[in-house]
C-alpha cells in the first residue's frame, strides 16, 4: 500500500465505506456501506474499481486533503463545493492527481454524502471480511486530522487516462439532491395487520424528513400518525430499508447501520436504490410513499445492476 | 395457519413459525437455519433467525422465483420434522456475582425477596438457550429465566456498564459483549472480555445454543481479568 493523502483537517464524518458487509446480521452486526450507493458505485466505476473497493465517505465536510503521490480520483454524490488546489472541481469524471494538489469540500451545496474514489481503492483494516467503517458499532473509526490515508498498491498510478473513459451518469439514475421525493416502498412486515385506513393514509400523506436522520435510520414526520396495530412485538429481523411504525405513528426508515433486530411494527421495505436518494435528502424536504410489488422491485434492481460496466 | 413465508424486501422472505416462541424452538431454529444453509449454499445471503422467525436474504442472480419458492415451501415442511435434540453448542461462561461487580445484585434479591445464594444459585442453575442476537453483535437474548428473577429494565438506563456486564430483564438474561448504555438489572459479570477481538465477541452465538453460567469467586474473577487466561 502506498501513502496517498495527509488529513489536514477532517469534518464532522468522514469515513472508508464500500458495498458493505455481507452475512453478518445473524451476529448483530447490519451491512454498512457506502450511504449513497448509486453515487458510490459510479465513482468506481469511471476508475474500473470494483464495489468492494474503499471509497471515502464524507458527510458534509468541511475535509481537507493533500495529495502524496500521483494518482486518478473520482468525487462523487452530494455538491459539498469541491475544489481542486482552490478551483471549483467537476464531479462524476475521472481527475488526475498530482503530489502537493489540495482537495477540499467546504460545505453542503447540495446533498450529504459526497464520496472521494481513488484508483485500486483506497486500504484500510478489514474487520469480519469488510473494510466499512460501522460508526455506531465502532467497526474501524472515522478519519482525523493528521491521518495519513492509503492506497491500494496497484499495476500502475496514473499510466491509464486512456483506458478512463468519462461516461456521464445515466439519466435513469440522476436525482436532484434537494427535491420532493417519492420512494418506492414493497409491502411487507405486518402490513396486513394494518388498519385499511393506516395503509391508505401511509401511502397517501405527505411526510417530512427531520433532523433526526443518520446512518442508522432516518426519522419522518406527518401532520397525521399511521396508527400502528400494535406498539410492541417479539423481535424479528429487520432488513435494511425497513419501514418501521413505533407507537408514535411517525416511521423510521433502516439505513445502513441498522439494527438487525426489532420489535416495532413493520409496514413495508424502500426499493433498495431509492435509499441512495433518501440518504442525500436534507432535513424538511417532504418524502411520500409509493407501492411497488417485490417483482417490480426486483426488475428495477436488475435494470440497476446491468447498468455498471 | 403457521408456519407461513411472505415477503419481507426485494430479496427477502420471513418465515413464521409461531405468534409466540416454545422452549423447544430455539434449538430446533437451528437445524432449520442449518438445512437452509446447506440447501442455498452460496446462493444464501443471510439467515436472522429471532425468536419464532427466520428472515431470509437471498441473492436473486442465482436462483429464480420458482426455486425460491420451492425452497421456502420445502423449509416449511421441514420445520415439523426438527427435533429438540440439543445440538446446539454449550457456552459455559464464569460469573462473578458480587455486589462490588453487579450493581443490581442487592436490589433484585432483596425486591425478589431471596438471599444472595438463592439468586446465584437460580441463575447459574438453569440452562438458557440463545433465542435471538441483536442489539448489538454478538448479544444473545437468552432465556427462560425462571419466574423466581423475573424483573423489568429499569426505566433509565445506566450511561455505560462494562463488557462482561450479566444482566436480566424480564424473562431474558444476557452477557453484555460491549462496554454500552444498559437498562438490564446487572447481576453479575463475567471476566476477560476484553481479551477478546470484536471478531470473536461478534461471532460467538447462534440462535439455538445453549449457555451456562458458572459461579466464580472474587479473586478469581480479578485473576483472570489481569491474566486473561481462564485455567
Amino acid at each position: 500500500m502506498t501513502p496517498i493523502f495527509e488529513v489536514l483537517e477532517a469534518g464532522f464524518l468522514a469515513s472508508f465505506q464500500n458495498t458493505g458487509r455481507v452475512g453478518q446480521q445473524r451476529f448483530g452486526l447490519s451491512e454498512g456501506g457506502a450511504m449513497d450507493e448509486v453515487s458510490f458505485r459510479w465513482g468506481q466505476a469511471l476508475l474500473q474499481n470494483s464495489p468492494q473497493t474503499l471509497s471515502l465517505e464524507i458527510a458534509y465536510g468541511p475535509l481537507r486533503l493533500t495529495a502524496l503521490q500521483t494518482t486518478h480520483i473520482t468525487v462523487t454524490g452530494a455538491d459539498l463545493h469541491f475544489t481542486l488546489n482552490g478551483q471549483k472541481a467537476p464531479r462524476f469524471q475521472v481527475l488526475s492527481i498530482q503530489p502537493g494538489d489540495q482537495l477540499h469540500w467546504s460545505h453542503p451545496v447540495e446533498g450529504t454524502f459526497a464520496y472521494l474514489n481513488v484508483s485500486q481503492g483506497f486500504h484500510a483494516p478489514s474487520h469480519l471480511g469488510c473494510a466499512s467503517v460501522h460508526v455506531r458499532e465502532g467497526w474501524g473509526a472515522p478519519i482525523v486530522q493528521g491521518q495519513t490515508l492509503f492506497q491500494n498498491a496497484g499495476l500502475s498510478k496514473g499510466s491509464d487516462a486512456k483506458h478512463l473513459q468519462n461516461k456521464p451518469i445515466p439519466q435513469s439514475l440522476w436525482r436532484k439532491n434537494n427535491a420532493p421525493l417519492t420512494l418506492r416502498v414493497i409491502p411487507g412486515g405486518q402490513f396486513e395487520h394494518f388498519s385499511k385506513e393506516a395503509r391508505e393514509r401511509f401511502f397517501q400523506q405527505s411526510y417530512e424528513l427531520t433532523n433526526d436522520i443518520n446512518r442508522t435510520g432516518y426519522r419522518l414526520l406527518s401532520a397525521e400518525k399511521v396508527p400502528p396495530p400494535f406498539s410492541k412485538m417479539l423481535s424479528e429481523g429487520v432488513p435494511l430499508g425497513t419501514i418501521q411504525i413505533p407507537p408514535s405513528g411517525q416511521p423510521i426508515i433502516m439505513m445502513r447501520e441498522h439494527p438487525t433486530i426489532g420489535g416495532y411494527p413493520k409496514i413495508g421495505t424502500v426499493f433498495s436504490v431509492d435509499l441512495s436518494y433518501l440518504a442525500q435528502t436534507p432535513p424538511h424536504q417532504t418524502v411520500q410513499f409509493r407501492a411497488i410489488t417485490q417483482r417490480q422491485a426486483q426488475r428495477l434492481r436488475q435494470q440497476f445492476e446491468s447498468l455498471w460496466p | 395457519m403457521f408456519p407461513t413465508v411472505s415477503v419481507a424486501g426485494e430479496n427477502a422472505w420471513m418465515i413464521r413459525l409461531g405468534e409466540d416462541v416454545q422452549p423447544d424452538w430455539p434449538g430446533r431454529i437451528q437445524q432449520l437455519c442449518h438445512w437452509l444453509e446447506s440447501e442455498l449454499g452460496d446462493r444464501l445471503i443471510d439467515l436472522v433467525p429471532s425468536y419464532s422467525t427466520v428472515l431470509v436474504l437471498i441473492d436473486l442472480n442465482t436462483l429464480s422465483d420458482q426455486q425460491i419458492h420451492t425452497t421456502l415451501q420445502a423449509a416449511l415442511t421441514y420445520w415439523p420434522t426438527t427435533q429438540t435434540n440439543r445440538n446446539g453448542r454449550l457456552h459455559r461462561i464464569p460469573a462473578c456475582y458480587h455486589p462490588s461487580l453487579a450493581p443490581d445484585l442487592v436490589s433484585l434479591a432483596s425486591q425478589k425477596q431471596l438471599s444472595l445464594e438463592d439468586v446465584i444459585n437460580i441463575h447459574s442453575g438453569t440452562c438458557y438457550q440463545v433465542y435471538a442476537i441483536g442489539f448489538s453483535p454478538g448479544f444473545a437474548y437468552l432465556g427462560k429465566v425462571p419466574n423466581a428473577l423475573i424483573l423489568p429494565r429499569h426505566r433509565q438506563p445506566r450511561k455505560e456498564i462494562p463488557a462482561g456486564s450479566i444482566g436480566i430483564a424480564d424473562n431474558q438474561t444476557a452477557m453484555y459483549p460491549i462496554n454500552s448504555p444498559a437498562g438490564w438489572q446487572i447481576i453479575a459479570q463475567a471476566p476477560g472480555i476484553k481479551y477478546q477481538t470484536a471478531e470473536q465477541r461478534a461471532a460467538r452465538f447462534q440462535v439455538g445454543d445453549q449457555v451456562q453460567f458458572e459461579p466464580i469467586s472474587l479473586e478469581e474473577f480479578h485473576r483472570i481479568e489481569k491474566t486473561g487466561t481462564l485455567e
